[in-house]
């Protein structure tokens, strides 16, 4: 094989690998060895006949292609699934929250009765809102009954200050329950659930 | 579909094809392709390799180096076992469905 036919058939060859760029590897390399296996050993004139012959690089590259499998189509984006009673979860913990300032005792009793009601939190989330504020408000009671007493046993000595006292703090304590137990336990519960997408986990 | 039906029938067949022409003989890609080129299955060799990749994949075909006493060592070709069992299936299916596609539209011999 003549310098020139070498040229030719270099050319060609090189032509036809880079019109391959993209085809898959191995498939690209039996392409371009096939065809070299076929011009290889032929004088200057016959080589360059044979390619004068032989399709275009682009055509045959097109074939390929065309054959190749389709790439794999991207994953469909996933179409986020409605969180069930989302609207009504935020509902009812804003309930809780505001209600207890703008209804007292009633806003905050149909607050909680909608979070027990509500798919955002578990049942033991639900228990333990319940349990929260009625343990504070039975420790009010039992705070209440005390000074109570205090106050019925210092009637006599006529301890003034120490009654008033008492009272100022029954009172605190009726304020904390009302004003700060319940507003802080539905915000505890609203960040829970809107850090988890407004679903309570699966139970074990 | 009128335009493509020369297309999906080429497409249908043409790995069967391969199948028969190496169940005959051994052959080399180039001849192969040209066979084929000839024949009007395929359009150029870029059609026949990735073919033959598909049909070495399955392992119908594999292919081995030789030596021709003239040319090159070239790589050929040849059907596997399972290759001959997967033609001769076709072969048992291809009669009957060609007599019968050619009985619903072939045209009435008395009109």
């Amino acid at each position: 094989m003549t310098e020139q036919t070498s040229n030719t058939v270099k050319t060609y060859l090189a032509r036809l690998d880079a019109a391959l760029a993209g085809v898959d590897p191995d498939v690209r390399f039996e392409i371009v060895s096939g065809i070299r296996e076929e011009l290889a050993g032929l004088d200057e004139q016959a080589a360059a006949a044979r390619i004068a012959e032989m399709d275009d690089p682009a055509l045959i590259a097109a074939e390929a292609r065309a054959e190749m499998p389709p790439p794999p189509m991207p994953p469909a984006p996933a179409v986020a699934e409605p969180v069930p009673g989302r609207a009504f979860s935020i509902t009812a913990v804003i309930v809780l929250i505001v209600g207890t300032f703008v209804v007292p005792v009633i806003g905050p009793l149909v607050g909680l009765v909608w979070v027990s009601m509500a798919k955002a939190w578990t049942r033991r989330e639900k228990i333990v809102a319940w349990a929260r504020p009625i343990s504070a408000g039975l420790i009010v009671l039992a705070l209440s009954f005390v000074t109570s007493l205090f106050g019925q046993n210092q009637q006599s000595g006529t301890n003034q200050p120490v009654l008033a006292f008492a009272f100022v703090a029954q009172w605190h304590l009726v304020l904390i329950v009302m004003f700060l137990v319940l507003p802080i336990e539905g915000i505890v519960l609203l960040v829970r659930a809107n850090k988890r997408g407004w679903r309570a986990p699966a139970q074990p | 579909m009128v335009a493509d039906v020369g297309t999906q029938l080429r497409k249908g067949v043409v790995e069967f094809c391969v199948l028969g022409l190496l169940s005959r003989q051994a052959m080399y890609g180039w001849e192969l392709s040209e066979r084929l080129v000839a024949s009007g299955l395929i359009a150029s060799i870029g059609t026949l390799y990735p073919m033959l990749a598909r049909l070495r994949s399955q392992g119908l075909v594999t292919a081995y180096d030789e030596a021709s006493a003239s040319g090159p060592v070239r790589k050929y070709y040849r059907l596997t076992d399972q290759g001959e069992a997967q033609l001769e299936s076709f072969r048992l299916q291809w009669a009957p469905f060609a007599a019968t596609v050619d009985q619903l539209v072939g045209k009435d011999s008395g009109s």
